[in-house]
Formats: structure tokens, C-alpha cells, sequence
């Protein structure tokens, strides 16, 4: 029987190294020592989705590797969630889309898995979103916040349009909005009414604390 | 010719006539302020003005008045039944329609159709013509009026335009769009705004009809103005369909008298009233305005008002001990002893009698209800003719178990009216407001000082102490929050102990002061009695002009005919085109977008103005682009603003 | 009077002309100039040919580039593509309808013939009309995606990128096919008439795949393709958009005479840096901002960053002024004449 700390480091390692089954195996092994399936999560697997996440954005590790490790969470993911014994307190819910008319989704989905790695309760609405889905969901949800990019200049002014949703039907000051993307800027952002902006997956989780916080 | 300014405040309609040439007051009047109907109140002040200063009735070529009829009308839930059709909105929470957000708004039904537009101004969906029909059909024989409140109407009027003219061709009871009221996104804010303006246009028509009735009577045929919330003022005919407008027009008078009267471009001006002291600020000869709207018993409207900030303390505030001992001024406002006791001629009596300077009397409301037999009896004991201690009102209903819990309900709903010593006491004994009983102030001042174990004399000084730091403290608050931001509220709470410790002194040995750079004028009655010292605590100027206790009056006649129009140019980046809203007119170039706007806001704002009863209008355009560095332009919002004077010219008959 | 055709092969061959050649990549911008929108122009080889034509006559650049969008090669092999009204034309892979569904699809992509697929065919087309009416005296630059980028449109690069780890001999079969067709493009191309084969290997980039990856899921396979193009005595020019890119890695498979880039290299910190450590082994194209700079900015952002440029890049030859990326679709098409004009406002220093 392994101890606990080493199916943690297990869980961690699989999901750096992108090893599904091994994972697998060290998901079973922590549900049945009976531990924290909340722990596993955060203490195993999430910690080696932040150490794929510090690699990628310092060019150690490609985007091949950061899929194969977001497999290996996943899976352990879905494994423990029904043992969680209460609902973790996640800091916030997160409204997620690549917008309107725009398709590229690879930085929009390492932003998802990273915020996932912290915890963040993210719901994620694909690519090309229409601009009032947004709204409809963040009423659905109740989330706290909504995440969009864009890699496209065509698309990026849709952001604005969306805001204009959020301050039309009077959630915009509880809503909170962030938004990333190669073509958006710190002044971009503002200009259509963001209240944060990150250039990159690690910082968007800052950001997102940041706002979650309300400093 | 002459002019009539009118302002009905909490506790005084007064009334001031003027010379239109030169603005010399002729005369001035103050009459009680009749809650139960405003006009009342308004046509005694307006005959006691005429009589004063000898003017001819033909010889008034304006009429103007301020009055907090739409307020109160609001906060007491009166006004007709409204039908409500909102256009395009899937979440009806949003516009407070759901029973979790426990305030639902004050309408008779609500319909919700299909429709509404985008942000691009481009229709979300097809309008339901046929839910629409169907939606008044039902309402029709049940309501007086009708407000209609479409998603992104001020991108795009269209269905809520649609909507009006379908419920015209039915009848004639009034129907209000939230896009008329507002110009700005907020379908929340524009749906309250059309509602409550929708249902109070009865309340004001009313009132119009009467003060119109009495101005005929005595020969008057000047035009009878309203003043707006934001100071401006506005005709019968527009008031009418925009009577929302009209809150805070008290306020709004005020800030325009004092700015007026103090002949300075750079002011705070302090309205010392009866019920709440009004603080707001002129900066380079603009009133300063609240351009998100105006908040009016819990309701954000879009109302564009004046920002004024009420401090609950005027003469009219409750001077009482609370459980620790402390002696403390409001925020509740009581009917002072000196004014009682002209009601109640057994009051100084009673006060022998009990030992108490505080007693209790129904409201006007309250001998409406008619409730359980037990609310009935509690009903009889406070509604008799004569005030009643609380104590007095608990032995009387003793063999009652919920005695306590009845009273605290009924207070808290504002059925229970209070008598009890006020600073307008203490003005009275000192001979500075000598209106009312002096011997029934007396007497209650010195029961309250026994009881501190303190002189009449100290008691004095105590109060005059607390509200001149309590006005004070709440003006260095405003100046301020007016200039600084703060990362978090923690921050702001430590600024306003410190501002707290500055006026107060409580510093020990050092000594921060702190300077107000604009002076403060003072208007209202016992404006002369505080002001100055005020000011002395801020280092700086105290004006207290001639004509003070009627600034309001003088800042309703005073004010301009205006209306404003709101456009919004945005570049729609897919296609580098311009689009002008509301509407969605499509330019390829900035430059012709800008001049279609200026050209289409000014036919607007120009004949809105007129309507509204302006002559010799001039245009005021403000312009606020978005130009972003690295982005270019991204949008324009174009305000076109028509002002002129009030025509002088008749009625329409 | 030098023609802009002998003031770039000037350029790529390390020489100075009268001035640096201006290359605003004007490819999806060029339909504005004829009012057309993007779905028709995309799928009309003689209104796109005939709007570049008419684009560089206003501009004034120096040579065409004929890429029409992205997703031209995939729908060889019959992947559905999205035309939006007003934007770039998409594969539908990445909305949700991949032609590679499994890792079995790999398997079952054949040999197409590229002179009479679908959107290639509109592509050659194109190269024939602008090489004959314009190939004297301005440069014609073909375009090929690369068989890593093209089979990601028919898979999505995030399937790809697991496949490639998971299942890594299918994906090698699928890149041996479509290498081959792409070959076939490429030729095809060149007999239209083009002068240089723009190659776009985007993978190369340290924040997409790893060079070991590279070499194993495109460079094997692609080089064939730029062996074939100097065959052909046409220019090999590689174009890579993406952040960090492998200068190294290219050069050795590609032995590129120019390389055309947004942003700095892999382990470059400046523009003089960038032309110190590679200036000598292959000419360089590039870097005008597009969203920040041509898409946002104004004429004088553009001379500013361009003026910069030229100072860095341009003496002894071996640069010329090009959009980092296709010249922004919905840009000022003044900010594409404003970098004509800088490269005439800062001409080559007489040394």
C-alpha cells in the first residue's frame, strides 16, 4: 500500500509526464486509501498541471505535452469528483469562449486548464460564441465572471458588444470580465470596458484571483 | 413682467415673485406645505406673494415651480395601473419581475414578448406582433397606463416605437418607452424609469389641472413651468409626459438659487431645511449632476438629477438620549413642540402632566387603515384628537400582548407621527424663528436638559456643537470622495476617522485643519444660524445672501427651458464602417457621421425644447471620443443640449 | 530605374538596390478595393486575382503574395470549409466538424490530384493571371501551408498534437500524403509562373512544438518540397507567424533564402541582435506589427516602426519590409501605402 504522500506525487507526476493509465491507477489507489478525493485533486493532479503550465509558459514543454497532460487531469478528474464529500469551495465560476466569428481555441483552452488547476469552476463555451450566449449562461451558471479571446482583429471588437450585454441587463459591475488574445493589449482591454487583462495562461489565473478578491 | 417662483419643501411651500428684467425680488412668501394635497399649500403661498407685492395678475408673464409631488408620490407606492411590456428580455429578474428579488416593480401586469435588438442596434429577434396585440387586448380594461421597455432600445427604438403605436391605435390612456426617458444602456434602469413615470403622470396631471384652475381664477394666463430634477424646466405639456423627470427638482431649485444668489461659479451650497440638509456643489458655473440617475426610494432610475447629498439633519431633527446617555440629533425627523402646541393647545399640559417632551399622534395615513379589530383599537387609542406619551399609549393598551411589536411595525411603515424637541425648539427659545409656541420649546428643553443633568443653556450649545460637526463631517466626506480614489473600503474608512478626528479636534495636541477651497452658501431659513460656522471649521468663506430662506423659490424661476439628445457613433471594426445610434445609420466615413449626428440632434433637442416651451434657443454640444492609443477611434458619444429661456408667451388654451 | 522585381532579388541576395522592397502582405485586404466581399472573392480565382492587381496599383508594393486563406489546401482532401461574409475564410475542423474524426481517419487519406482539387485548382489559377500580366516587373510569391499545418485543419491541432505522441505512425502516414500533394501544388505553382514558393511552417515556434517533434512531423517530410522549388531555379522563402520561431531548425531543412517572421526568433532579443545572429545565412522579411501597428495604428505608427526597422535590418541588403502576417484583412489600406512610403522616406545609407 502506498502512502499518501506518495499517491499525491503519483497523481502529480502522471499528469506531468501525460500518462493517462498510470494516472488512472493512482486515482484508484487514492480512492481506495480513502484520501480527501479534494486533496488528490488539489494536492496531485492540479500540482502537476501548474508545474505543465509554469513549463510552457518558460518553453520547457510544447503544446503536444500540455494536451497530453490536460488528458491525464481530466481523466483523474472525472474519477474522483464523485467522492469529493462536499462541493470545493472554488474561488469563483468562469464563463469561458473564443469569440464570435473566431475559431482559434489553443490559448483559450491552456487558460481553462490552468484556471481548472486552481480550482476555478470554469464553463466553457467553445469557440465562435455568439455574443448573447455569453450573458445567457452567466445568468444560468450565476457565474462571477466571463473570460473571452480572440486571435482574430476581424472578431476582437465583438468583446465591446458583449460588455454592452452585461451593462444593458445590469450585471456588469457583479460580472466581472476578462479578456486575452496575440492582437488584445492592457489598452485594448480597457477601451472596451475589461476589468482585466492577461497576456498569458499563469497570469490569467492571477488576474482572475485578483478580481475575484474585488481589489 | 413679473415671474412666480414656487418651492414646496418638507415642511414650507414658499414663494418668491420677481422682476423677469433685472431678477430684483419683489416679494417673498412661506406657506405650510399640505401633504394631503400639494396645491393647496401652493396656491396660499402664491396669493400670499401676489398680495405682498402689489403685481397684477397680467402682469405675470411666468410661473414656475418646484415641488417633491413625484418623490413623495413615489415613496408612498401611489399612482395608477400600469401594463408593462417588456420587448426581448429572456431574464426577468434582471428587470426585478422575479419574486427572489423581493422587490418586484409597482405594475398592475407585465407581459414579456419576443424581440428587442442588439448591441449593433440589428433586431435579435422579429418583434411578436400578435403577442403584442393579444398582451393589450388582456390589459387594456385594466390599466391607466402603459410602459414599454425593449433590450437595446437606445441602440434601436424600433419595436418599442412599434409596440406605442400598435397601443395608440387601441386607446388613449398613456404609453411611455423607456428610450424617451433615457439615453443610456440599462434595460433594468430604463424599465423603472418608464414605469414609475408612467404611473405618476395622473398624480401631476392632477396637480397641473389644479395650480392651472387657481392661476385662471386670478387672472394669471403666464405659462405654468415644472421644474426638472436636473434644475431645468419644462411646460404642462411635456411635464406631462415626462413627470418622472420632476424628482429632486426641490434640490435641484436649491442648488440654482444658491448659485444665483451667491453670483459665483465655484460654490458649495448647503440647504439647511426643515427635514434634511442638502449639500451640493457648483464647480465652474456647472451644477454638478448624477449622470447614471437619479436613486428615489430604492429605485435606480435613469433620471438625470442633481447630486445632492441629503444628511438626515435639518431644524426639524429629533433631539434625544439615547440608552447609553448620550445625547444625539436625528436622523428621525419629529413635529418640533413649538409648532405642536398650535395643533394640540393641550400639549404644554400634557407635558406638565407626564414629564415627557416626546409624544406620539397617528399619521393622516394611518387613520385610513382599517385593520383587525385589535390594529383598530391600537388605531383609536393613538388617532384621538390629543397626542399620547408611549408610555401613556401601553397602560392605555396594557390587556394588548403585541403592544410593542404593533407600535414598532406601524412606526417603521411611518404611520406613527412623532412630537418632540427639535432644533427649531432651540431656535424658537432663542428667539431666532419666533413662529410658534416658545413656552411649549421651553418646556420640553429643559425636561431633556434635567435629564443630562445639564442647563437649557448648555443643551443649546451641545446640539448647535453636534449638527454643525455632523454637516461638517459630511462635507468633508463628499469634497472628499469627490477627488480621491481608494484601492479598498478599508482605506476609505481610516481617510474618514481621520477626517472625523480633523473635525472634531479629538487630536490631542495636534492640530490638522482642513480647507474647503470654495465657499459655502447658505440657503434655507436657519441657514445664517450654521453656516457660518461651518465654514469656520473649513477655513474658508460663508455666504449667506439676502433672500436665503426662498433660494429655492428664486432657483425654480431661474432656471432654463433644455433638452438633451444622445447619439452614439461607433466604428464597427469588421466593416471600418461609422454607425450612428439610436438607429444604426451606417456612414463609411467619421467625418459625415459627426455631422449627420450634430445635424439630426439638433433638429431633435430644437424642436423638444420648444415643445417644451423654449425661446431664443442656443445648443450646447458635448462630444466624448474614445481614441485609444495604438486603436485609433473606437466610438463617439455626442450629447446635443438645447437651452433657451421660457417663452413668455400664453398658455395654450 | 530599378523594377521592384530586381530591387527584391536584390534583397534576398544580400545586396542593396536603390531601396529596401516594401511587401505589405495585401492578400484578404485586396477584395476591398473593389467593394467585394470576402465569401465571393474567396471563391472567385479571377476577382481575387484581378483585386490584388488593382490593390498594388493603389499601394504601390513591391510584389504579390497569392495566399487566399489557410484552409485552401485541406479542402483538397474535401474538408468543409465556413465563408463568413466578412471575414477569413475557415476550415470547419475547428468548428466542430473535423475531416479526421479518429486516429483511424489518418489512414484513409489517399493521393488527390492538386491541379483539379477543390480551392488549389482556384490557387494556380490565380498564379497564372497575376505571373502573366504582372511577373515582369514585380515579384510573384506562390504560397504552400506545410503538411503539419495543413493536416491540422483537418484535425484540429490539439487532437494532432495528442495523436502525434499517442499514435505517431499514422499521423507520419498522413503527412507522407498530403507532402506529396502539396509537392504537386508546389510544382503546379511554379509552372503558373511564380518566382518564389512561400512555404508556411508555423509549428516551428517553441510555443507550438518542440524541434525534436518538428524534425519528426514536418521538416523530414517538407524538405523534399524545397529541394523541388530550387529545381525549379524558383526562391524558397519560409513564413513563420509565431512567437519564438526555430531559426535553426529551418535553415536546416529548408536552406531558405529568406525568412519571413512577426516576431523576434528563438533566443533573439532585438532587431540587431536578429541581424547580427542570422542576417549572413538567409535575408529577412518582416516585421510590421499587424494588429498592434497595421491593423491599429495610424500611417505615423507605421512609419515610426517601419523607420526602426530599415535602421536595423536593411544595410549591406538582406531585409525586406513585409507584414509580420497577412497584411490585416479589415486594416486601413493606408497604413499598407504608409509602408511604400517609408521604404522610400529611408533609403539605403551610401556608404
Amino acid at each position: 500500500m502506498a502512502t499518501k504522500e506518495e499517491i499525491l506525487a503519483g497523481l502529480a507526476k502522471a499528469v506531468i509526464d501525460g500518462d493517462v493509465d498510470t494516472a488512472k491507477k493512482w486515482a484508484q489507489a487514492a480512492i481506495d486509501s480513502n484520501i480527501d478525493a479534494f486533496e488528490a485533486l488539489t494536492k496531485g493532479c492540479q500540482q502537476g498541471m501548474k508545474v505543465m503550465g509554469d513549463r510552457y509558459s518558460a518553453g520547457e514543454a510544447y503544446i503536444p505535452e500540455i494536451m497530453l497532460s490536460a488528458d491525464a487531469m481530466y481523466t483523474t478528474m472525472d474519477m474522483l469528483r464523485p467522492h469529493l464529500k462536499a462541493k470545493a469551495v472554488a474561488p469563483g465560476t468562469i464563463v469561458m469562449g473564443v469569440i464570435e466569428g473566431d475559431v482559434h481555441d489553443i490559448g483559450k483552452n491552456i487558460v481553462k486548464m490552468m484556471l481548472e488547476a486552481s480550482s476555478v469552476n470554469v464553463v466553457d463555451l467553445g469557440r465562435d460564441v455568439p455574443i448573447a450566449a455569453f450573458v445567457d449562461k452567466v445568468k444560468e451558471v450565476n457565474a462571477n465572471a466571463i473570460g473571452m479571446s480572440s486571435l482574430m482583429t476581424t472578431c476582437m471588437f465583438k468583446m465591446k458588444d458583449v460588455v454592452d450585454m452585461l451593462v444593458e441587463q445590469g450585471l456588469k459591475p457583479k460580472v466581472k470580465v476578462m479578456v486575452g488574445g496575440a492582437p488584445i493589449s492592457e489598452e485594448f482591454a480597457k477601451s472596451v470596458g475589461a476589468d482585466g487583462y492577461a497576456p498569458d495562461a499563469a497570469e490569467a489565473v492571477k488576474v482572475f484571483e485578483k478580481l475575484m478578491r474585488g481589489a | 413682467m413679473f415671474g412666480v417662483g414656487i418651492s414646496s419643501g418638507g415642511s414650507f411651500t414658499d414663494a418668491v415673485i420677481m422682476d423677469l428684467k433685472d431678477w430684483r425680488v419683489i416679494a417673498k412668501a412661506k406657506s405650510p406645505t399640505t401633504y394631503q394635497d400639494f396645491s393647496l399649500g401652493i396656491i396660499s403661498s402664491l396669493d400670499k406673494v401676489l398680495l405682498a407685492s402689489q403685481i397684477p395678475a397680467d402682469q405675470v408673464g411666468l410661473v414656475s415651480l418646484a415641488t417633491t409631488l413625484a418623490t413623495n408620490a413615489i415613496i408612498e407606492g401611489r399612482g395608477g395601473r400600469i401594463g408593462l411590456i417588456l420587448i426581448g428580455i429572456k431574464h426577468l429578474e434582471l428587470v426585478g419581475l422575479k419574486p427572489e428579488t423581493a422587490r418586484d416593480l409597482p405594475v398592475h401586469s407585465v407581459a414579456s414578448i419576443v424581440g428587442g435588438h442588439g448591441p449593433d442596434g440589428i433586431e435579435a429577434a422579429p418583434l411578436d406582433v400578435g403577442g403584442v396585440r393579444e398582451a393589450v387586448k388582456h390589459m387594456l380594461g385594466e390599466v391607466d397606463g402603459f410602459a414599454v421597455s425593449g433590450l437595446f432600445s437606445v441602440r434601436n427604438p424600433e419595436h418599442e416605437l412599434t409596440v406605442k403605436r400598435m397601443i395608440a391605435q387601441t386607446c388613449s390612456k398613456p404609453v411611455v418607452c423607456g428610450h424617451e426617458l433615457a439615453g443610456s444602456l440599462g434595460i433594468y434602469e430604463r424599465t423603472v424609469t418608464a414605469v414609475l413615470n408612467a404611473r405618476i403622470i395622473p398624480i401631476i396631471e392632477r396637480l397641473m389641472k389644479e395650480v392651472k384652475g387657481a392661476l385662471a381664477q386670478r387672472g394669471i394666463s403666464a405659462p405654468l413651468m415644472l421644474v426638472r430634477g436636473d434644475g431645468a424646466l419644462m411646460n404642462e405639456a411635456v411635464a406631462l409626459e415626462r413627470a418622472i423627470e420632476t424628482i429632486q427638482s426641490g434640490p435641484a431649485a436649491s442648488v440654482i438659487g444658491g448659485k444665483f444668489l451667491a453670483s459665483k461659479d465655484d460654490v458649495v451650497v448647503m440647504d439647511i431645511g426643515s427635514t434634511t440638509t442638502i449639500i451640493s456643489t457648483v464647480k465652474a458655473g456647472t451644477v454638478k449632476t448624477d449622470e447614471s440617475g437619479a436613486t428615489i426610494s430604492g429605485w435606480k432610475t435613469r433620471v438625470r438629477a442633481v447630486d445632492a447629498d441629503a444628511l438626515g439633519n435639518g431644524g426639524d431633527s429629533r433631539i434625544w438620549i439615547d440608552d447609553a446617555g448620550r445625547l444625539k440629533v436625528g436622523p428621525r425627523r419629529v413635529m418640533p413642540l413649538a409648532f405642536a402646541s398650535i395643533d394640540f393647545p393641550t400639549l404644554k399640559e400634557k407635558i406638565a402632566k407626564s414629564g415627557s417632551w416626546e409624544f406620539i399622534n397617528a399619521s393622516k395615513a394611518m387613520r385610513k387603515v382599517d385593520g383587525s379589530e385589535l390594529i383598530n383599537r391600537f388605531i383609536g387609542t393613538v388617532s384621538r384628537l390629543e397626542p399620547i406619551t408611549l408610555d401613556g399609549l401601553k397602560n392605555e393598551l396594557s390587556d394588548v400582548p403585541v403592544v410593542d411589536h404593533l407600535f414598532k411595525t406601524l412606526d417603521e411603515a411611518g404611520f406613527i407621527a412623532r412630537i418632540g424637541l427639535t432644533p427649531t425648539d432651540l431656535m424658537h427659545i432663542k428667539g431666532l424663528f419666533p413662529l410658534g409656541d416658545i413656552e411649549a420649546a421651553r418646556m420640553g428643553a429643559e425636561l431633556l436638559a434635567k435629564t443630562l443633568g445639564i442647563t437649557a443653556e448648555e443643551l443649546f450649545d451641545r446640539v448647535w456643537k453636534i449638527m454643525v460637526h455632523k454637516i461638517t463631517l459630511r462635507l468633508t466626506e463628499l469634497q472628499n470622495s469627490g477627488g480621491a480614489s481608494y484601492s479598498n473600503s478599508a482605506d476609505q474608512s481610516a481617510v474618514i476617522g481621520v477626517l472625523e478626528s480633523v473635525v472634531s479636534g479629538a487630536l490631542g495636541d495636534l492640530k490638522i485643519s482642513c480647507t474647503l477651497n470654495s465657499p459655502i452658501v447658505g440657503i434655507g431659513a436657519p441657514a445664517h444660524l450654521f453656516i457660518p460656522q461651518v465654514a469656520k471649521e473649513l477655513n474658508t468663506e460663508a455666504i449667506i445672501p439676502p433672500n436665503h430662506e426662498v433660494g429655492a423659490a428664486i432657483g425654480a424661476l431661474i432656471g432654463n427651458v433644455a433638452s438633451t439628445s444622445e447619439f452614439l457613433i461607433k466604428k464597427e471594426m469588421a466593416t471600418s464602417n461609422f454607425v450612428v445610434f439610436p438607429g444604426r445609420h451606417v456612414f463609411t466615413e467619421l467625418e459625415p457621421a459627426v455631422e449627420f449626428t450634430l445635424k439630426m440632434g439638433k433638429e431633435v433637442s430644437f424642436a423638444q425644447a420648444k415643445r417644451a416651451g423654449a425661446a431664443e434657443i442656443e445648443f450646447r454640444v458635448e462630444r466624448k471620443d474614445k481614441v485609444v492609443p495604438n486603436l485609433g477611434f473606437m466610438w463617439s458619444e455626442i450629447k446635443v443640449t438645447a437651452t433657451g429661456r421660457p417663452s413668455l408667451e400664453g398658455r395654450e388654451k | 530605374m530599378v523594377t521592384s522585381l530586381e530591387r527584391i532579388v536584390a534583397a534576398l541576395t544580400m545586396q542593396e538596390a536603390d531601396r529596401v522592397p516594401a511587401g505589405p502582405l495585401v492578400c484578404g485586404a485586396a477584395r476591398r478595393v473593389y467593394g467585394i466581399t470576402y465569401d465571393k472573392a474567396a471563391r472567385n480565382p479571377e476577382l481575387w486575382a484581378r483585386s490584388l492587381i488593382q490593390s498594388q496599383k493603389m499601394i504601390g508594393h513591391d510584389g504579390f503574395l497569392l495566399l487566399v486563406d489557410l484552409s485552401v489546401e485541406c479542402a483538397a482532401w474535401g474538408q468543409s470549409v465556413d465563408y463568413p461574409i466578412e471575414s477569413t475564410p475557415i476550415t470547419k475542423a475547428l468548428k466542430g466538424d473535423p475531416l479526421i474524426k479518429t486516429t483511424e481517419d489518418y489512414e484513409k487519406l489517399e493521393y488527390v490530384d492538386a491541379r483539379k482539387a477543390n480551392r488549389m485548382k482556384d490557387v494556380i489559377k490565380i498564379a497564372e493571371i497575376v505571373a502573366k500580366e504582372k511577373g515582369k516587373e514585380l515579384g510573384v510569391m506562390g504560397f504552400v501551408y506545410g503538411p503539419a499545418g495543413t493536416l491540422s485543419m483537418m484535425r484540429g491541432l490539439d487532437k494532432m498534437s495528442i495523436d502525434l505522441k499517442r499514435n505517431p505512425s499514422a499521423v507520419k502516414k498522413a503527412l507522407k500524403v498530403i507532402n506529396d500533394v502539396l509537392l504537386d501544388y508546389t510544382v503546379a505553382q511554379m509552372e503558373a509562373g511564380v518566382h518564389a514558393i512561400v512555404l508556411d511552417v508555423l509549428f516551428a515556434s517553441k510555443f507550438i512544438w518542440s524541434r525534436s517533434v518538428y524534425d519528426e512531423f514536418e521538416g523530414q517530410f517538407c524538405t523534399k518540397i524545397a529541394d523541388e522549388v530550387r529545381k525549379h531555379n524558383c526562391v524558397v522563402i519560409l513564413h513563420n507567424c509565431g512567437q519564438a520561431t526555430y531559426f535553426d531548425t529551418m535553415i536546416k531543412w529548408y536552406k531558405p533564402t529568406g525568412i519571413s517572421i512577426h516576431y523576434l526568433p528563438d533566443g533573439v532579443t532585438s532587431l540587431q541582435d536578429l541581424k547580427e545572429k542570422w542576417g549572413k545565412q538567409t535575408a529577412i522579411l518582416g516585421l510590421m506589427d499587424c494588429p498592434k501597428t497595421l491593423y491599429m495604428g495610424t500611417e505615423e505608427d507605421v512609419i515610426r516602426e517601419a523607420k526602426a526597422q530599415i535602421e536595423a535590418l536593411a544595410p549591406g541588403g538582406g531585409f525586406l519590409l513585409c507584414s509580420g502576417c497577412e497584411f490585416p484583412p479589415n486594416a486601413s489600406l493606408l497604413n499598407a501605402r504608409a509602408m511604400v512610403e517609408a521604404c522610400k522616406m529611408f533609403p539605403y545609407k551610401k556608404s
